[in-house]
């Protein structure tokens, strides 16, 4: 049984720089640089985010003999929960996307769950 | 001395060897690293941070791999010195710890408490013993710590690794049964000097390759076996560590002779100090070494490589057959050197 415990203050961080453009798909060191964390609090919070079906993830393909990169966004379920959310994180959403940098692939790769 | 400049001795030549053996355009996480998808580079065989991360994800579940995938993409992308080091440290963090661990849950939390447990009978035989009056203490203290840290955090690594908590786990125990039978049972036997004859090569030769040769045999490849021999060795040590302290706390500077002249608290210090010394550092250094170079010496001889080999068709020789008998040979004589060390070690027990 998986147990939903309310989000931290740091996801809510992530779920609405996520929010600002949910159409569009982010890489991780994006939202590192954009939500102001250390990689290492980021991407427990993506896996999280993401067992909680809240965050669509894709591959993009990498270069000749470079790994693919991870791409996230909000899902339907993520989106619909970002609306939920009480008014009073929406400061630190809006500090966050203050540092969001512009400017991202356009993807041909199939969602993933 | 001589035991620690042979197992000195003994990591310089596994490396030299490990060196060797991986250096053609092999990753160099090893077969430690994670699995590449295919047309991608070797993403562990870049700078260190790509390194460290490379080893980090592969401490991840199956379950989420793909997530280690995705840091290791990241970084892949990301240019400077001090940004992948960062990225790559925060990452790595997050992959050691990340759930699920599984049962490896409990065999961590165990070892947890074990060298909370050495720590904190330091820390009362210390204030009982009036101890921790002097800077030399608080530096020792400190040093204490950051080994117990450091175990746990290899210790974490190492049972989240498949196949290697059982028999790692299994070998700590009969490391330290045989470190305890051989020293004495009692506290105060314990903390006496060892007489019994051959004791020497029988704790930091025979019981370590034993470890490493049965470790390989259950668990199926030398990585898992040099992995369960690493794993028996902090267990061991922390296991160890606290019935030695446990032990100096009970006796004091009573039961067997100590320093001749030393007050009480002298003597406590001694003792403190030489349970680190024997617990946390020539036993794991010897069970780790020596049970590295058998797990290798196994493997090679069990299957003529590192892994149980696949059923191929025979190629009829060739290059390739030539360096794989070239490698069986340094690995005979790296178990000759280790044979002879024990021999020449039982010598001198016997000699005593």
């Amino acid at each position: 049984m998986q147990r939903n415990r309310p989000p931290s203050a740091q996801a809510i961080r992530v779920l609405r720089a996520l929010a600002s453009d949910p159409s569009r798909w982010r890489y991780g060191y994006d939202l590192v640089t954009e939500v102001g964390l250390k990689s290492g609090s980021l991407y427990p919070i993506l896996v999280r985010l993401a067992d909680r079906g809240l965050l669509d993830a894709t591959w993009e393909p990498g270069p000749e003999g470079r790994p693919p990169r991870h791409l996230y966004r909000l899902s339907a379920a993520g989106r619909e929960y970002v609306a939920a959310l009480p008014a009073a994180a929406q400061p630190a959403a809006r500090a966050g996307r203050a540092g969001r940098a512009a400017g991202h692939p356009h993807l041909r790769g199939a969602e993933a769950s | 001395m001589f035991v620690v400049v042979l197992l000195l001795g003994g990591i310089g030549v596994a490396l030299i060897l490990r060196r060797l053996r991986t250096a053609p355009a092999a990753p160099a996480g090893g077969s430690d690293g994670p699995a590449v998808p295919a047309g991608a580079a070797p993403v562990g065989a870049g700078d260190a941070p790509a390194r460290l991360l490379g080893w980090a994800t592969g401490l991840l579940a199956a379950d989420r791999a793909e997530w280690g995938q995705a840091m290791l993409g990241e970084l892949d992308r990301l240019e400077g010195r001090a940004p992948r080091w960062r990225f790559a440290a925060g990452c790595s963090a997050a992959a050691m710890i990340l759930p699920p661990w599984g049962r490896a849950a409990a065999a961590a939390g165990s070892l947890a408490a074990v060298a909370a447990g050495g720590l904190a009978v330091f820390a009362f035989a210390s204030i009982h013993y009036g101890l921790g009056r002097s800077t030399g203490t608080w530096v020792g203290a400190a040093v204490l710590f950051a080994i117990l840290a450091g175990y746990l955090l290899a210790g974490g690594s190492l049972l989240r690794r498949p196949g290697v908590a059982g028999p790692g786990l299994a070998g700590g125990l009969f490391v330290a049964a045989a470190w305890l039978a051989v020293s004495g049972w009692g506290f105060n036997r314990f903390l006496g000097p060892i007489t019994m004859p051959g004791a020497l090569p029988l704790l930091v030769i025979v019981v370590p390759a034993a470890v490493g040769a049965g470790g390989t045999l259950w668990a199926g490849s030398a990585v898992a076996g040099r992995r369960v021999a690493r794993l028996a060795a902090v267990s061991a040590g922390l296991g160890l560590y606290l019935y030695g302290v446990l032990a100096v706390t009970a006796v004091g500077a009573g039961g067997p002779p100590g320093l001749p002249g030393a007050t009480v608290a002298g003597n406590v210090a001694d003792r403190l100090g030489n349970q680190v010394i024997l617990a946390l550092l020539v036993l794991p250094l010897a069970t780790a070494t020596v049970g590295w170079a058998a797990a290798a010496a196994t493997a090679r001889l069990r299957w003529g490589q590192p892994e149980p080999a696949p059923a191929l068709p025979a190629t009829g020789g060739g290059p390739a057959a030539a360096a794989a008998g070239r490698s069986r040979t340094a690995y005979l004589l790296l178990l000759s050197a280790t044979v002879a060390a024990a021999l020449i070690l039982a010598s001198v027990g016997l000699m005593r």
